[in-house]
């Protein structure tokens, strides 16, 4: 199993250089994913706020949306980079942990 | 591009949940078949985290908008598009749950566009492309990128068609869009050519340089399990 070891090592550095993700954008002054606006970007883009983004955007509250801290104020880099690296582990886990279930129903389900 | 709660009108929701459910159905069947040991399904564990990995690094259109690479042809050139489509579609359920990255109603949507389509892509291309299976490691990784270049584009094509068609099928009286609001004219070529200018090359050095590096004598000992998962995956690789 020494091999699963090196490479859940490897992953784990990845993740710790997540934050080029968010510095990246920030030196380059890039904003959102095209398409992915905010209700107030979006506003500024058409002059008005479609229906169904509004109703429907509020009807699922991540626990860490945007991959920050719910309360975080984004002002400090650091602050935000912190959450990313963490935002990335629980990430990484939380695929891992779906795809042992996933896995698990899928044998209970084909048994054949 | 993860499409948020409230981009797609219900129609085109529940349109992409019946289309769905059964590739969902389907490619587990398969993957359960495949991944029945279990230091294979830890790799394919592991595959899942490291696309959701690999979505956190932005890159950005300078003065413009960011995107990132999705694994999905690596994967699906390691273990087979179904099982690579499912890992993607963990990674973004990772995604849309825990971090609003794409929306719980356009789930299918991002599911097809970002997973299924990539994956599927990506693997035929490099079937295509490295039919005489060549020994050269540097030609192959390139193959290996080229097909992570084209897999991103017919995504990011399908996505910008899928965004494009909501303000003609869904608008209140005044013409105002419900959903989405920018029309084809502007959805599929924003889409495609940010994609084609940087997120495809972005996809594509990710993809050959860890392909390369799976495949490298030297650190074959390192990772000596991938080509088995590989032969198993695609019994056509044996050999390669």
């Amino acid at each position: 199993m020494k091999s699963i070891n090196k490479i859940f090592f490897l992953l784990a550095v990845l993740i710790l250089f997540s934050p080029v993700g968010i510095l990246l954008p920030k030196i380059f002054n890039a904003g959102s994913a095209w398409g992915e606006w905010e209700i107030k970007e979006i506003n500024n883009l058409i002059g008005y706020i479609p229906a169904g983004i509004t109703r429907l955007s509020e009807i699922w509250h991540p626990p860490f949306p945007d991959y920050n801290f719910a309360n975080n104020i984004n002002n400090n880099l650091f602050n935000e980079s912190f959450a990313y690296i963490f935002s990335g582990y629980i990430g990484a886990l939380t695929c891992i942990l779906l795809t042992f279930l996933w896995l698990k129903i899928a044998e209970l389900s084909f048994k054949n | 591009m993860h499409i948020p709660d409230g981009c797609l009108c219900p129609y085109t929701c529940l349109t992409c949940f019946a289309i769905a459910f059964p590739l969902w159905f389907t490619a587990s069947k398969k993957s359960s078949k495949l991944l029945k040991e279990k230091y294979f399904q830890m790799l394919a564990a592991i595959g899942a985290a490291f696309s959701f990995s690999i979505m956190m690094f932005n890159v950005p259109i300078p003065g413009g908008t960011t995107g990132h690479a999705i694994g999905a042809a690596l994967l699906s050139i390691i273990f087979g598009p179904w099982v690579s489509s499912i890992l993607v579609t963990i990674a973004l359920l990772s995604q849309a749950l825990l971090f609003g990255d794409g929306g719980i109603t356009t789930f299918a949507a991002n599911s097809l566009i970002i997973a299924f389509i990539p994956s599927f892509t990506g693997y035929y291309i490099f079937k295509l492309l490295n039919k005489n299976k060549s020994d050269n490691l540097f030609k192959q990784s390139i193959l290996a990128g080229l097909s992570g270049y084209f897999s991103i584009f017919l995504a990011s094509l399908i996505a910008g068609i899928i965004l494009g068609i909501q303000p003609i099928i869904s608008h209140d009286n005044s013409g105002k869009a419900l959903y989405f609001f920018y029309p084809l004219s502007v959805s599929v070529p924003a889409m495609v050519s940010e994609h084609l200018s940087l997120f495809c090359w972005v996809e594509m050095i990710i993809t050959s340089i860890i392909y390369g590096l799976l495949n490298f004598n030297l650190l074959n000992n390192f990772f000596p399990c991938h080509r088995e998962v590989q032969t198993r995956s695609c019994p056509e690789n044996k050999g390669s």
